[in-house]
């Protein structure tokens, strides 16, 4: 399975892709901010996409909207500082799968990960 | 009630390093500890809308090292773009998550800046006009260091 992390900070999608390896992922792509992740979208088939909000270029909701106009049904998990619910609900309604906020305790993203894919009907095994 | 933003920004700290670095802080009470290093990498970030302000986090070289390296789960010697990126994602978490505190629910949200990262000790920073600040020293397993935060709710009437 292939995931993609979206984030601007180069720690944090460190940090996310030792997350994803822990869950189960081996093939993880990485993209800077929201433009770089709808243009890897289009080019490439992924299993699961971990999304940050804040960024420059477009940020992770736009394009988390743009990867759903694009018909794209994978689950997006937001990864964000973004920890107000009225921020939860809008990135839920846009098209966001599921949501942790940050910091996260090691253990608490990988179980989301698990969770999401479960959810999606492609659980790790 | 109203929250005190300080404390709220001090539990923030203490739950990222809860949370990402296993470990905790407490606030640094003697001189030594408050001022006993040079904190060579700042990091910042601004808030905007109804709270306008700046955070800003203030690590010796060794303590940024040390975090860094924690989050990345490789030992770092050297500041590189890895760990300055690593010390604004700090500030960033900080502040993201103390935003979230301050944020009463149904009211507009607090808009957080991009983080910026400072290396070397001389520079200014403007804290906006009438803003309340606090300077809070820690001290952590990973070792000391400060953070300045400034803050201020936007009077509505004078946003016009």
């Amino acid at each position: 399975m292939k995931a993609l992390v979206v984030d601007d900070s180069t720690v944090m999608r460190k940090v996310l892709i030792g997350a994803l390896s822990r869950a189960g992922f081996a093939d993880v792509d990485e993209a800077a901010d929201g433009t770089e992740s709808v243009e890897a979208v289009e080019k490439d088939e992924y299993d699961l996409v971990l999304m940050d909000w804040n960024m420059p270029n477009m940020p992770g909701i736009d394009a988390v909207r743009k990867m759903r106009e694009l018909g794209k049904t994978f689950p997006i998990i937001m990864v964000t500082t973004e920890a107000e619910k009225a921020r939860v609900i809008e990135a839920l309604k846009t098209g966001a799968t599921n949501y942790i906020i940050k910091p996260f305790e090691p253990d608490a993203i990988v179980k989301k990960i698990h969770d999401t894919m479960a959810k999606a009907g492609k659980p790790i095994a | 009630m109203e929250k005190d933003i300080f404390e709220e920004f001090k539990a923030s700290v203490s739950e990222l390093f809860q949370n990402m670095f296993d470990s905790t802080v407490e606030i640094a009470k003697n001189d030594a500890d408050k001022n006993g290093y040079n904190a060579e990498l700042v990091s910042f970030v601004g808030f905007s809308g109804p709270g306008q302000g700046i955070v800003c986090m203030e690590f010796p070289t060794a303590t940024a090292l040390g975090l860094v390296s924690k989050l990345v789960e490789t030992d770092l010697d050297e500041v590189g773009a890895t760990v300055t990126d690593g010390v604004a994602e700090v500030v960033n978490m900080v502040a993201g998550n103390a935003k979230a505190r301050l944020t009463e629910e149904g009211a507009p949200a607090v808009m957080l800046g991009l983080p910026t990262v400072v290396v070397g000790e001389n520079y200014k920073l403007q804290y906006p006009k009438g803003a309340k600040l606090s300077e809070m020293h820690f001290r952590s397993s990973y070792g000391n260091f400060r953070m300045r935060v400034s803050f201020k709710a936007v009077d509505k009437g004078a946003e016009t």
